[in-house]
């Protein structure tokens, strides 16, 4: 990172250089304006893509050492005499590790440039799902791992939303409800469908969830997603 | 909002005013809106037309004692940019005394009355922990001969408080490394240190304690360094205010302390944020 006190430094060797080279050496002085160039706008673009610690706050995203990270706790702490102090809980989002970091006031921080994109589910190919972008076509493949839970709601043709920072997929949203058949459950006590007594159930992938006893095998349910829980009946079997 | 912080404040404000009306001290006004801020590294002072708010009415109580008042408090509003969280509002009140004749531990003792006097609960059990033995208790080194400005303020927030918090009640830090000293002048028997004093209750700081440097040499050379500090964070220099230096010639030896009102309440009512003591907040 250039601080502000270095780049006024480097302006002025700047100058001088300009000033000695732009009479004598025509090669030299062209290569150099472009030489200062590229590093204004490095320096420019160091500013725009770092925070000031005091723009810290709960919920900001922020990188380090290359990893996406999420401030999870926040606290501006001052001692005595003492300078500012921003005391940060921080969650890797890609590691999911917890750490505490403290930062000062002249500190910078890098910002974090996530960016979220349309797909539609194609195929899995063994360990790893692949979807394909809306617009481009392009291949997103997602580890099993990744997907956790989720993987069992996916089905054909769903639209997702994938979390990107740097090209590297880092979450997946998927529609809150989604359709599943229920592949084996007991048989359950028929016409009770105001009660709230549950039974075990399965899907064909084999993801074990809670039904009311009124479900049969066969029936098609909706799934909240975001619980993975049961919603409600769509039709029977 | 509650209405039981606003009546806990009056009653706070009655009751310091009549402990210092009993010990006969005289209430002062001192200007709020100045035209040269006090200097110090990390108090940033909010600007208002071509003044500042004051950050503390420091230098001004210092030119009264250099006129011979002894015994003076002051209770108002002070001004810090840029501080807010928990323990931080940008505007909050603040509670100033200065004793002529008397130095940082003299203010100890009063401030001890002043606690119990207005908490109306007694604490026996005052820790006097000197910043040499913390450092090296909690944080595993001394500061004292060997400061770093950062590595002190990060460990004092991150280990020695938390310690601090956990030893519970009123805990006073004593005798701060000279190059925290700020305004208060150097121990006669050791130069690296400075008759300075924090108090901690259950490890939040309520007030700061010095006794006061009288030295206008040592205390222009301190504002310059200040400056030139300042400058090098990329933060505003102030001037360096000439009058205040001048009176230091003038005031005799003396104590002073700036304890947190807000906060005080805070800690009687039991509350752990300024939120609900600050009903405009």
């Amino acid at each position: 990172m250039v601080c502000d006190a270095n780049f006024h430094i480097f302006q002025r060797v700047f100058q001088c250089i300009a000033h000695e080279t732009e009479n004598t050496n025509l090669a030299g002085y062209t290569s150099f304006c472009i030489m200062r160039g590229l590093f204004e706008i490095y320096v420019t673009n160091g500013n725009i893509n770092m925070y000031s610690a005091s723009d810290l706050k709960k919920g900001l995203k922020i990188e380090i050492d290359g990893d996406p990270c999420m401030i999870t706790n926040f606290e501006f702490s001052k001692p005595g005499k003492g300078q500012a102090l921003y005391r940060c809980k921080i969650k890797n989002l890609i590691t999911g590790n917890q750490f505490d970091k403290t930062y000062r006031s002249v500190e910078k921080v890098n910002r974090c440039a996530l960016i979220s994109r349309d797909f539609t589910f194609s195929y899995i190919d063994v360990d790893n799902y692949v979807f394909s972008d809306n617009e481009t076509y392009e291949e997103a493949i997602l580890n099993q791992e990744l997907l956790g839970d989720l993987k069992n709601f996916i089905v054909d043709d769903m639209q997702v939303e994938i979390l990107f920072h740097n090209d590297r997929a880092l979450d997946i949203t998927l529609p809150n409800f989604v359709e599943m058949v229920i592949a084996e459950t007991e048989p359950g006590a028929r016409g009770d469908t105001t009660t709230n007594v549950m039974k075990p159930a399965k899907l064909d992938n084999g993801y074990e969830i809670n039904v009311p006893i009124f479900i049969n095998e066969g029936d098609t349910i909706r799934i909240d997603t975001r619980t993975g829980t049961y919603a409600d009946r769509v039709s029977k079997g | 909002m509650t209405a039981d912080s606003i009546k806990l404040r009056d009653v706070l404000m009655r009751d310091i005013r009549t402990f210092f009306y009993e010990r006969g001290y005289t209430e002062v006004e001192t200007p709020i809106r100045l035209k040269i801020p006090c200097m110090e590294l990390h108090i940033d002072a909010e600007p208002s037309g071509d003044h500042f708010l004051r950050t503390s009415p420091e230098m001004f109580h210092k030119r009264l004692l250099a006129v011979g008042h002894e015994k003076i408090f002051e209770i108002g509003k002070c001004f810090r940019s840029g501080e807010f969280g928990p323990l931080h509002h940008p505007e909050y009140t603040m509670l100033e005394w200065y004793q002529a004749n008397a130095d940082y531990m003299d203010i100890l003792e009063e401030t001890k009355a002043l606690i119990s006097n207005v908490w109306k609960e007694s604490f026996r059990d005052w820790k006097i922990l000197p910043v040499s033995q913390v450092f090296r208790e909690f944080a595993g080194w001394d500061p004292v001969g060997n400061f770093d400005e950062d590595r002190f303020d990060i460990d004092l927030v991150e280990k020695v408080e938390p310690a601090i918090r956990k030893i519970g009640g009123p805990v006073v830090l004593k005798d701060y490394p000279v190059e925290a000293a700020a305004l208060s002048r150097r121990k006669k028997d050791n130069s690296q240190l400075a008759e300075r004093w924090e108090l901690y209750f259950d490890g939040v700081e309520i007030a700061n304690a010095y006794s006061e440097l009288t030295d206008p040499v040592e205390q222009r050379t301190r504002f310059e360094e200040c400056a030139a500090q300042r400058i090098a964070l990329g933060k505003q220099a102030y001037e360096i205010d000439d009058t205040f230096v001048q009176a230091l010639e003038n005031m005799p030896p003396s104590g002073g302390v700036a304890l947190g009102v807000d906060r005080l309440l805070m800690l009687i009512s039991g509350q752990s944020s300024l939120d609900p003591l600050l009903p405009f907040r």
